[in-house]
């Protein structure tokens, strides 16, 4: 006596071949959306950390202030004013292989005889109020040409893209999970069609509805497994390529698609979170049919 | 046991193909449900086995209005009633014990309640020895009795058989008819749905239902034998 074989001889059923594959595909997507709404989530904290309270004003070169001993005064006296400046933590004046560090990936190692500006870096008291306006007319003063650039302003931008590409990322998983569950509402259904004989049978030698509705959810979750690790294997490839890829570029240093733990979390998660989906989607869409019959 | 009073069954909006019906079958009877091909014999068999629900009229089985009963409760009544389909519907992935021993399973019986009684019971239909054997490789009478080993295993009140010697040759028939005729010493109440005329001729000591274009024209003998053999009226 076999205990294992199930009654619904979903073995010798050929349309649902593919039904991993085609998971594997949304889970696939799914964890690369994940990755992105993830890596994006690590990006936008480390720039709040790092940009919130930080002003950058730059001194253009190209006039006669900007020549020999006058640039030296304009730069200093910018530097003072800034340290004299209520609000203002600290100013450190960038050296100039640190500028050229920070365009090389830009502009390459060949354009970097081009004149470049003086960098000061300033770096605010936390919370305390900040007029950029008034601070770039008093710049002005000292040093002509000055231009603050305050990073909160931008960044509040940047965030809001992020959070909307964030947005979009996660959509797109939710979507993802529903496609996948009509295609596993849509393969039940075959597979209905297919073992109607058998169903019958079932049902007239007196199996209840969960009886039958087990047979296929269990199926359909060990579908949903098998899809879901082609998909999470598949996306361990590709991200692993892609963060290589990236690390050597060198050309977003704040983008990474190395996951941390939550993301690893939510990785490790998808593929039993397909499978539930699989399961239940079978379970519900078998149970609706067989309640049609008398 | 199962009790119809003035039954009408329609397919959609088709004619109706049985028409006020009106029967019992006592605990205990052995009845044959004849008539020609097309009468209306397997339909009617379906009523008794919740296959169908009536268009009108009122089916009790087991002294419970099958109409007014919620469809979980249905599958309750199902497990009383053991069907030998007309094509046998095996399944033929399931070897021959698999599927005796799927109304078992299916109830949840322990393996080792399952394993007894299925060894008993293919033994005395005679297919002890073909207990691994899968349905596409058995002959028609053997895959009729391992229908008839399911259809008894879980201990049915109401035995179903549609058109059980219509697949095999008579010496084959007159045998399953014996297997019919021994449960039925044992208390199953039995009715065969044939239009082997000869069949019912044979075992004329039992009474008939005959169903002509969809009414039952005639009950025949008055006469049921009863749980202990005794002959009785028919109410």
């Amino acid at each position: 006596m076999n205990w294992r074989r199930t009654a619904v001889p979903f073995e010798r059923e050929r349309s649902e071949r593919y039904l991993p594959l085609v998971v594997g595909l949304m889970v696939f997507l799914a964890a690369l959306a994940l990755t992105v709404a993830f890596a994006l989530d690590g990006a936008m904290e480390r720039w709040r950390v790092d940009l919130k309270d930080t002003v950058t004003v730059q001194l253009p070169t190209g006039g006669p202030a900007t020549a020999g001993a006058a640039a030296g005064q304009r730069v200093e006296a910018a530097l003072a004013l800034l340290r004299a400046t209520p609000g203002i933590e600290r100013a450190t004046l960038l050296p100039v292989g640190e500028v050229e560090r920070l365009l090389e990936p830009w502009l390459g190692r060949a354009q970097l005889g081009l004149p470049l500006p003086t960098v000061i870096d300033v770096v605010r008291v936390a919370g305390a109020p900040f007029d950029r306006a008034d601070l770039a007319q008093r710049l002005q003063a000292v040093a002509p040409g000055a231009i603050v650039e305050d990073h909160g302003e931008w960044l509040m931008r940047l965030v809001k893209l992020a959070a909307a590409v964030q947005a979009i990322a996660m959509a797109v998983v939710v979507l993802v999970g529903a496609a996948a569950a009509i295609i596993v509402v849509f393969a039940t259904r075959a597979g209905l069609a297919v073992h109607r004989n058998t169903i019958e049978v079932l049902h007239l030698i007196g199996a209840h509805d969960d009886y039958i509705a087990k047979e296929f959810q269990t199926h359909a979750l060990w579908l949903g497994v098998r899809g879901a690790l082609y998909g999470i294997g598949l996306a361990a490839l590709a991200l692993a390529l892609l963060g290589s890829g990236l690390a050597d570029l060198e050309l977003l240093p704040w983008l990474t698609f190395a996951p941390d733990l939550r993301a690893l979390l939510a990785l490790a998660l998808l593929p039993v979170a397909t499978a539930m989906i699989a399961m239940a989607t079978a379970r519900v869409t078998v149970v609706r049919a067989l309640r049609r019959m008398p | 046991m199962v009790r119809f009073e003035n039954v009408g069954l329609r397919y959609g909006s088709g004619p109706e193909i049985l028409r006020s019906i009106d029967f019992h079958l006592p605990e205990g009877s052995f009845h044959f449900l004849t008539g020609p091909s097309g009468a209306g014999k397997s339909s009617l068999l379906k009523l008794i086995y919740l296959a169908l629900r009536p268009t009108r009229g009122r089916i009790a089985l087991f002294g419970r209005d099958v109409q007014a009963m919620p469809r979980d409760e249905l599958t309750t009544l199902r497990r009383r009633i053991g069907i030998v389909f007309q094509n046998f519907r095996l399944l033929d992935h399931f070897t021959a014990v698999d599927n005796v021993a799927l109304p078992l399973r299916i109830k949840g019986a322990k393996r080792k309640e399952i394993e007894g009684h299925v060894g008993e019971l293919l033994a005395w239909v005679g297919l002890g020895g073909q207990a691994e054997a899968y349905p596409p490789t058995m002959s028609d009478g053997e895959k009729q009795r391992v229908a008839i080993a399911r259809a008894v295993i879980g201990r049915p009140s109401v035995l179903l058989a549609d058109e059980p010697t219509g697949n095999i040759d008579p010496e084959q028939g007159i045998r399953i008819l014996h297997l019919f005729e021994e449960l039925n010493k044992l208390g199953t109440t039995v009715l065969i749905a044939t239009h082997d005329q000869s069949l019912v001729s044979r075992y004329k000591h039992h009474p008939v239902l005959r169903l002509e274009r969809g009414e039952l024209k005639r009950i025949g003998p008055t006469r049921t034998v009863s749980a202990r053999g005794r002959a009785r009226a028919e109410p």
